[in-house]
């Protein structure tokens, strides 16, 4: 009876809710499963929640206690990261993380971490002193008397790593849907979810809802602690500073957080931060940046690097990592209610463990769906989804500025000309690349920008705005005055005088 | 009374002393007899060259800057602006073209102020602005 | 080969020079060149449809007095530029972007036209402008929401496509390109709520105050700063205060100022990351190119002029210097080889 009345919306095996990391590695990993995937984003693009301000840092592993879920999935899943970038074809150096010490009797501190370190299974893991600490790093203090150096950390460029993750899914057969908010689940014999924009059934739903993720919990009526934001502001350096650092260097973490950290991002600013403040539930949105942040991060990180030069600051933004309230670990798995997974309070190592969890809430979900019958056991397609995948990669689209050689420059022009027009200037981004993320869903300004990194550069997009504007205005079809920096009303104009753009 | 010089990039600070029936008795400052022209002007009857964009139909840009060919009455200028809100014109056009003729009957042309060329699809050649 | 032989090689060897950038700078140091030594090759390279950069959006007079000795707007100064170089043959590559520059004096530029393009110049003169100071350079505090821009870009948007910005505009910083942009919008008919300015005085030329800000009863907040942006899609408000005499702002008298557009016109910083690949010492303080009285840079034949080298107020001057620069640039590549080099 129930069937009938419903037939009309879609159905699927599975819904994910939430387009971050998490999320979007989930459905990548059903995606290689028979299973009919659909995934829910409630702002305007994938990564424009929690994960949009993520550092990039793929951990050791030595920071988390053993018997968490942290400790469990961290070590876990920066192994992974060789096999998934390079599957992925995706840029992903293991630069090293250094946990410097400014007194002798630190070193116990370090000595604690490595054992750490080595029960979560971190391999490399070496304690150095001084001498060679500046043999890795001469621009650090010399104030810094030891570290311990974890070869296997590394960076990644998260957007690049979740737009890629979401295209391999939707050619695997997955379906993406942004813009649209749940606002309401039931269940019956399956679930029926409720959005700003429509009505799906589906079999089993996982929450990976980043900083909503109670909300959709308690939505089931699922027991929760209450997700609480720990805002981090975060600074870049222009790119010309590149190789001030080599490694990732933390220093001593606080009970609030890793500390104030100098990263060496993949694409070449060196980034300073976070801040660790707690917000009140209310301000789990308020991503502001204010003075006391700023000089508290640049208080720290130039007793580590005292060459940090103030004025090569070229941005600055804010974070928000979503803690469970008084439960500070990941919460993973099945729920009390049958067919709701989660995979929520995903704060850091959120990004370094999220390849690991995906792979066992896949499991977990597959095991679900095949147990309780709710779907036929079936063998991985794996040859299909291989190729399609194949075909993926051929499409994706190259990077202007990293083509290096003269022959290759004119070979990249003569495959398309639009190679040739240099749109963003800083950060050499050519008018192709920005078509190609349009046409992989961009709506907005700042979609184009985590595809592209174009307006990321010295100038913050004071002269490419102008020609990203006119060529996402004609390549989706609106009036100027409809492109947003990031959806919803965040306009770049509010009206036309001229022609009319249509 | 006390002016600063408008005319030229050296914006000279004019003084210009007036009689009890407010009349000009002296100017002091300038230092060109194009200051002298704007103090008095300044006082009886302000005036600004106007520049502003309007509407242009098939051209390579989408707005055509346009300013008056000589000073207008400075309280017209807001008004002048909307007026040139309801125009529009075609490419191509060149530097001089007439806009407007004496607007708002003070004059003063409206002239085109830069060459603008038919939109073409795709342009071949390097382009200098004749 | 003699030095003779060698002299007249380089004779029949045209020699050429690449200038980057066809702005005022680019544009008179080409011309003055060509005056000078006719027999170089000149290629102007510029990413632009159009030659005359930023000159095309400045649609305001105030050009070319000292010059031309007639007002002139910006267009109009740079039709007039270019059709003086008409007159010579000087080779445009507009839509083209220069990638690199190195001190061997190779460019490699790229263009969606003919794809990449290498040259072996004799000279490169840098005249590649300025760029804007942004938010992120000033580290404003709050939220990050649009409708916060340059005003330069305001000024492209809405004087080049009509395209309108905001309804209700704040001004950071009253430079020259603030106060034309005040009265810009004012004309367009857009409000505008503010002009915040940290000095004791407004910074624009006083023609500028007066025609720009004066004259619209433009609301002005001297010795004043923003401590907030408020507004988490499209700004809504920012919060302003007094600042104290070491600088920083006064919360005590802090206040609102509902808006949903913020102009930044807080500075212009010399685009030097071409030098600056090429090795070219660059001024720490402001970023320009260090240049001897001859215009050449710390690399033998690279030469800077125009805002690239230092920011000017005025066109004329900037005009003027790049003459100069044109003509020692002639005077390098004609001088005569003493030993395989230059003197």
């Amino acid at each position: 009876m129930k069937r009938k009345k419903t037939v009309n919306f879609p159905s699927y095996d599975v819904v994910v809710i939430g387009g971050g990391i998490i999320g979007t590695f989930i459905l990548y990993e059903l995606s290689h499963l028979p299973l009919k995937i659909l995934l829910l984003e409630k702002e305007e693009d994938l990564a424009f929640g929690v994960s949009k301000a993520n550092s990039g840092i793929i951990h050791a592993g030595f920071h988390e206690d053993p018997k968490t879920l942290k400790g469990h999935y961290c070590a876990k899943g920066n192994a992974l990261y060789s096999k998934i970038s390079k599957k992925l074809q995706l840029p992903f150096k293991r630069v090293g993380e250094l946990l410097v010490i400014k007194e002798e009797r630190e070193y116990s501190a370090l000595h604690e971490f490595m054992k750490k370190g080595e029960q979560n299974k971190v391999t490399g893991l070496k304690i150095i002193d001084g001498i060679e600490l500046h043999r890795l790093e001469p621009h650090l203090s010399e104030q810094l008397v030891g570290a311990l150096y974890a070869p296997s950390a590394g960076v990644i460029n998260p957007y690049e790593l979740i737009y890629t993750l979401a295209r391999f899914a939707r050619c695997n057969g997955a379906t993406l849907l942004r813009g649209e908010e749940v606002i309401a689940i039931t269940k019956d014999n399956s679930f029926h979810i409720y959005t700003s924009k429509g009505r799906y059934h589906s079999k089993v739903v996982i929450n990976a809802a980043g900083m909503n993720g109670d909300t959709i919990a308690a939505m089931m009526g699922v027991a929760t602690p209450a997700i609480e934001g720990r805002k981090g502001q975060e600074y870049l350096l222009d790119k010309k500073h590149k190789g001030l650092v080599k490694h990732i260097i933390f220093p001593l973490p606080t009970p609030e957080s890793k500390g104030t950290l100098i990263i060496p991002t993949l694409d070449g600013p060196i980034m300073l931060g976070p801040t660790a403040e707690n917000m009140q539930a209310k301000d789990r949105e308020d991503l502001s940046t204010d003075q006391c942040g700023y000089q508290e991060i640049m208080e720290r990180v130039k007793f580590m690097l005292p060459a940090i030069n103030e004025r090569a600051i070229i941005a600055g933004f804010s974070g928000m990592r979503p803690i469970p309230r008084e439960h500070h670990d990941f919460i993973i798995g099945n729920t009390s209610v049958a067919g709701f997974f989660q995979a929520i309070g995903m704060h850091s190592p959120g990004l370094t463990a999220a390849p690991a969890i995906a792979m066992d809430v896949a499991k977990m979900v597959s095991n679900y769906l095949s147990e309780s019958k709710l779907i036929q056991k079936q063998k991985r397609c794996s040859k299909d989804y291989q190729q399609k995948e194949h075909h993926c990669l051929c499409h994706t689209p190259k990077k202007l500025r990293e083509v290096k050689k003269f022959s290759e420059l004119q070979k990249l022009w003569k495959s398309d000309p639009e190679y040739g027009e240099v749109v963003c200037r800083c950060e050499e981004v050519s008018l192709a690349e920005i078509r190609a993320a349009i046409r992989d869903g961009a709506t907005t300004l700042d979609g184009v920008k985590f595809r592209t990194r174009m307006g990321m550069g010295r100038c913050q997009g004071a002269f490419c705005t102008y020609r990203a504007i006119e060529v996402m205005a004609s390549e989706l079809a609106v009036p100027h005055h409809k492109i947003s920096k990031k959806g919803k009303k965040s306009t770049i104009i509010v009206a036309t005088l001229g022609k009319d753009h249509e | 009374m006390n002016f600063i010089c408008i005319v030229c990039p050296k914006s000279c600070p004019i003084d210009v002393l007036l009689d009890e029936e407010n009349k000009i008795k002296s100017i002091s400052g300038a230092n060109c007899k194009n200051g002298l022209r704007y103090a008095t002007q300044e006082l009886s009857f302000p005036s600004r060259v106007f520049t502003s964009i309007v509407k242009l139909t098939g051209g390579q840009i989408a707005m055509c800057p346009v300013k008056s060919d000589q000073a207008v009455p400075r309280e017209l200028i807001l008004k002048m602006s909307r007026s040139l809100c309801q125009l529009s014109i075609a490419a191509p056009v060149k530097i001089g073209d007439i806009v407007v003729e004496n607007i708002l009957g003070t004059k003063a042309n409206i002239v085109v102020t830069r060459n603008i060329d038919k939109c073409k699809q795709q342009t071949k050649t390097a382009k200098i602005p004749r | 080969m003699s030095k003779k032989a060698q002299l007249l090689k380089r004779q029949a060897h045209k020699g050429h020079v690449s200038i980057i950038g066809a702005g005022p700078a680019g544009l008179i140091a080409a011309l003055h060149i060509k005056k000078n030594a006719p027999s170089t090759k000149v290629t102007v390279i510029d990413r632009e449809i159009f030659v005359g950069g930023i000159l095309n959006q400045c649609i305001h007079p105030g050009f070319g007095l000292l010059e031309f000795g007639q007002e002139l707007t910006g267009p109009e100064y740079a039709a007039k530029v270019s059709a003086l170089c008409r007159d010579f043959e000087i080779e445009f590559l507009t839509e083209t972007s220069v990638l690199s520059i190195n001190k061997k004096l190779e460019v490699v530029a790229l263009s969606p036209k003919y794809g990449a393009k290498k040259f072996q110049s004799k000279a490169i003169v840098l005249c590649t402008g300025c760029r804007e100071r942004s938010r992120g350079a000033l580290h404003i505090p709050g939220d990050r929401p649009s409708g916060i821009m340059t005003a330069g870009l305001a000024q492209k948007f809405i004087n080049i496509d009509g395209l309108v910005p905001g309804s209700r505009v704040a001004i950071l910083g009253s430079g020259d390109i603030g106060a034309i942009m005040a009265r810009r919008l004012t004309l367009q008919g857009v409000e505008v709520a503010a002009v915040i300015e940290i000095k004791k005085s407004l910074s624009a030329r006083p023609r500028n105050v007066i025609q720009c800000i004066v004259d619209f009863q433009i609301p002005i907040y001297l010795e004043h700063t923003i401590t907030k942006i408020v507004g988490r899609e499209r700004l809504e408000k920012i919060k302003v205060a007094k600042i104290l005499s070491d600088g920083r702002a006064d919360f005590s008298t802090e206040f609102e100022i509902s808006c949903d557009t913020l102009l930044l016109s807080v500075g212009l910083i010399p685009e030097n990351e071409l030098a600056e690949m090429a090795g070219v010492a660059l001024d720490a303080k402001s970023n320009g190119v260090i240049v001897d009285e001859k215009f050449m840079s710390s690399i033998p034949g690279i030469f800077a002029c125009g805002n690239a080298m230092k920011i000017y107020d005025l066109v004329d001057h900037l005009s003027e210097d790049s003459k100069k620069a044109g003509e020692s640039v002639a005077a390098y590549l004609t001088a005569p080889l003493v030993e395989g080099k230059q003197v």
